[in-house]
């Protein structure tokens, strides 16, 4: 213990002559504390630790993870609120919430919050990881509880609907699913050439037509960007504009533009996002 | 003005950082070998009219700032006072630690930006909303 406040004696003497690179000692002290499972001297290292750094993200993070390995998981959940109010894009806090709400069995939360993490750090495994997990505990609780979407595959195909191009029910299924989902005002899919095919924005079929063209015009501009060779690129270009949200997503001859609520999260519902465009890509062209 | 494009570029993944000003041309650049700042200054203007006119038609205001993800990169765009800041990042790069980075830039940025850039924007602003 002498040694730790030995330590928590430097770190306030850091704080006091502000030194801010002295800061991320005490979460680094700390995590290598908790790693050897030494949870009480990691928690005593983090709160001494945040009493002179309060807003530092890191040593939240760290403390959230001692009180989860300490099975404390509404205390570690405060810490990690207090993380993501300080930052609410960080990768690692979101993913530490998933990993929480997977450890009490809340498995719609953790597919949230893991969203968020792998939209904001893909390439984080981790969080990649505890993502499948909780789909893997997801998905027999909603085929159980909505037969609706496990069934279409399995029924004979309708006849196709639309006027310009028929769709298959898969694809129908998707944007019929993604327009339901919160946060979403809007969904309207478009072939590459600017026709709308399914779907819509909500300002009638004109104001459709005019927004296929546009968002077409703007796929052709990033395909010039981004020099990708041709037919077309593949993937999405979120545009943040004052009203809200807008998502575009190019897969082969189609493209998909869904209107979001500017108070949705995006992390929330790029996920949704991209399984439709999963589905849209294997449509034939 | 370069510093602050340096510091952005710090981010882990960034490939590099353009200002680009509402004509298309370079105000100033920070960009790895091989990415050319000329190019990608001409092309993102092109791409931030044609979003721009999307926005208008679904009656959605101005865009603040266009994201585009391929599978090898990834691309953002933020609008500044005169102009727009432009990243270009791998496709493996943190989306939100480049946003974070990229305000911080934004901030910096307008902060450095000439004045007599912004009066002549002010000015320019008047005959365009009242024509």
């Amino acid at each position: 213990m002498s040694r730790l406040l030995g330590l928590t004696g430097l770190m306030r003497r850091g704080a006091s002559e502000a030194d801010s690179r002295a800061a991320p000692h005490f979460a680094e002290l700390a995590e290598s504390y908790r790693a050897k499972d030494l949870l009480q001297e990691a928690a005593t290292v983090c709160e001494e630790g945040l009493k002179a750094w309060p807003a530092y993200v890191s040593g939240h993070i760290v403390m959230a993870r001692v009180h989860r390995d300490a099975g404390a998981l509404d205390r570690a959940e405060a810490s990690v609120r207090r993380a993501l109010e300080l930052d609410p894009m960080n990768a690692i806090a979101l993913s530490l919430m998933g990993d929480i709400a997977l450890r009490r069995g809340e498995w719609e939360n953790a597919i949230r919050y893991l969203e968020d993490a792998a939209f904001f750090a893909p390439a984080d495994t981790h969080a990649t990881e505890l993502l499948r997990l909780a789909r893997q505990r997801v998905r027999p609780l909603v085929v159980a509880e909505s037969p609706v979407r496990a069934e279409p595959a399995r029924q004979p195909a309708p006849a196709p609907s639309a006027p310009e191009r028929a769709l298959t029910t898969d694809v129908e299924t998707e944007i019929a699913a993604l327009r339901q989902q919160p946060g979403i005002e809007g969904a309207l899919l478009l072939t590459s050439d600017g026709l709308p095919v399914s779907g819509s924005l909500g300002g009638g079929n004109d104001s459709d037509e005019e927004i296929a063209a546009l968002a077409a015009g703007v796929i052709a501009e990033w395909a010039r960007a981004s020099q990708l060779p041709p037919p077309q690129p593949r993937g999405l270009a979120v545009v943040e504009a004052q009203g809200s949200q807008l998502v575009l997503a190019a897969a082969g001859a189609w493209i998909l533009v869904v209107s979001v609520s500017r108070h949705m999260r995006l992390g929330r519902v790029l996920g949704h996002i991209r399984r439709a465009m999963q589905a849209i890509g294997s449509e034939p062209n | 003005m370069e510093s602050a494009l340096e510091q952005l570029n710090r981010t882990p993944g960034v490939l590099g950082s353009v200002v680009v000003a509402e004509d298309g041309l370079v105000i100033a650049r920070h960009v790895a070998h091989g990415i050319d700042a000329d190019a990608v200054a001409a092309t993102v203007n092109a791409l931030a009219c044609s979003v721009d006119a999307l926005c208008a038609c679904c009656g959605r205001g101005v865009a603040r700032t266009i994201t585009l993800e391929s599978d090898s990169r990834r691309v953002f765009v933020m609008r500044l006072a005169v102009g727009c800041l432009v990243t270009i990042a791998e496709g493996a790069a943190s989306v939100g630690l480049v946003r974070v980075a990229m305000k911080q830039a934004v901030a910096a940025l307008e902060e450095r930006l000439p004045a007599r850039q912004r009066e002549r924007v002010e000015k320019t602003a008047v005959p365009a909303s009242t024509a």
